[in-house]
């Protein structure tokens, strides 16, 4: 392998001083391998490097030397050696080289739950880490600490890479528990009118029994007790409490309203990701004022792995604000949407069960009002602190 | 004053020493001048000795050590004192 890379010359030599030759060669140390001596030819390989000498001591003794044999990479490339394409190429492969050695081109977000890999890399990018960066330039100890610092949600972060690929390992806060302030003295109070259904006490008194009705405010839970020895204690009421009560809620929905208009198009803008680098493969930009953007990209794969290049396709929906004039039938379905999300945010969610709901509509030229009247039956106890000196 | 120059060689080291592997290598260490060379015959002089190798398809190597390998079908090794 050497030998080919270092160039290996064959030769003949012949004349009268033959011996007196092949001393010459081994007093100047040169390195002659594959002697052989036939009809007073002299047949021998030396290195590229050696020709010169050999061929003046050939000339010093009288010697008639051919090259009969040209061997390795150091002949090869001199042949080249005017192809400055194929320099300016090698130099360029270095330099890529060197490039891709010493630029972020990927980025690795691991550990992450609760903060998503987006976030992350947007708070890399303000601190300093964004794909195309100088790796010696970038402090890792301290992009640590401001990566803490821009994200409250983590606890502990390591930044180190491998190659040009920068890993975040991320290990995030456990949230603290709720804290229930069970030494402050508290009532438990009504938020409702309402029918008590169904109580629970854990701490304090109850007050009230099940099938009462409580006005908003009363007291249902007592967290003033007297013990046995007629010694009056405060102490934070606990427990559970329902009870059936009416709330009213109303929507209104205009006929004529601004509003987003979507045009039918998407228009899409393609760019080739090449080492993070995005290099646009359309002519025009997009000539529309507002939008709404999405992009997702499709990395190539090679053997199974996917590499560092690939199309990201950026998706633009235009849209225009303009005044829309909705017939009855679209508004009232619009006013059952609204009912639909209020009932799943503020009654489903929070384990309160509609009894009983009575719709009242009143429409008019410019709008449908749904004045909707619920029974419910849910938690209507609520944490009153009581005031002590 | 022969034995004194024979122990001063042996203690510096400078003595030609001959390494045979099997029949197709002999390594000549300390060779001074290649006398004569071909095919079947290569004729070395050392400081002390001339060294005579007989066989077929020699061919000589030197690696610029002052060291030479004299590969092919070895038959006889002949060491002749010198003077």
């Amino acid at each position: 392998m050497l030998r080919n890379i270092r160039g290996i010359a064959s030769f003949e030599a012949s004349g009268d001083n033959l011996y007196k030759f092949i001393n010459a060669i081994r007093e100047k140390h040169i390195v002659c391998t594959s002697q052989r001596c036939r009809d007073g030819v002299f047949y021998a390989q030396i290195y590229g490097r050696d020709i010169s000498a050999v061929e003046q001591t050939a000339e010093g003794l009288g010697i008639s030397l051919k090259i009969s044999d040209k061997k390795g990479l150091r002949f090869r490339m001199y042949a080249y050696r005017f192809r400055f394409g194929i320099i300016i190429g090698i130099a360029l492969v270095l330099g890529f080289i060197f490039y891709l050695s010493n630029t972020v081109v990927t980025i690795e977000v691991c550990g992450n739950s609760g903060v998503t890999d987006r976030q992350i890399i947007t708070a890399l990018e303000n601190i300093g880490i964004y794909k195309g960066r100088f790796i010696p330039d970038i402090d890792f100890h301290s992009c640590e600490q401001k990566l803490r610092l821009s994200i409250p949600q983590i606890s502990w972060t390591g930044i180190r890479h491998t190659g040009s690929r920068i890993v975040v390992d991320i290990t995030e806060a456990v949230e603290p528990p709720e804290m229930v302030n069970d030494d402050i003295p508290c009532n438990i109070v009504a938020m409702h009118d309402a029918q008590i259904t169904y109580a629970e006490v854990y701490a304090g008194k109850l007050a009230r029994k099940v099938g009462d009705g409580v006005k908003k405010g009363d007291i249902i839970i007592s967290g003033t007790i007297t013990d046995g020895g007629g010694n009056i204690i405060k102490k934070h009421a606990m427990g559970k409490v329902r009870g059936i009560y009416k709330e009213q809620v109303t929507f209104t929905q205009l006929l004529e309203e601004k509003s987003q208009v979507y045009s039918n198009d998407i228009l899409t803008r393609k760019y080739f990701d090449f080492f993070g680098f995005r290099i646009p493969m359309f002519f025009s930009d997009v000539e529309c004022s507002t939008y709404d953007y999405s992009e997702n990209v499709t990395k190539f794969r090679f053997s199974g792995l996917e590499i560092p290049l690939g199309i990201v396709y950026c998706n633009y929906h235009p849209f225009s604000s303009e005044r829309v004039a909705y017939t009855k039938e679209q508004a009232e379905i619009l006013l059952e949407q609204q009912t639909a999300l209020h009932e799943k945010n503020f009654y489903d969610s929070k384990e309160t069960e509609i009894l009983e709901r009575k719709i009242e509509k009143n429409i008019t030229d410019e709008k449908i009002e749904y004045k909707i009247s619920y029974t419910l039956e849910g938690d209507i106890g609520i944490d009153w602190e009581i005031y002590v000196d | 004053m022969k034995a004194i120059k024979e122990n001063g060689k042996r203690f510096v080291n400078m003595d030609s020493q001959i390494q045979i592997t099997g029949n197709r290598e002999v390594l000549v260490d300390g060779c001074r001048k290649i006398l004569e060379y071909n095919d079947i015959f290569v004729r070395v002089s050392t400081w002390e000795m001339t060294v005579n190798i007989w066989g077929s398809g020699l061919q000589v190597s030197d690696f610029g050590s002052g060291a030479i390998y004299i590969s092919g079908k070895i038959q006889s090794v002949e060491l002749e004192k010198n003077g």
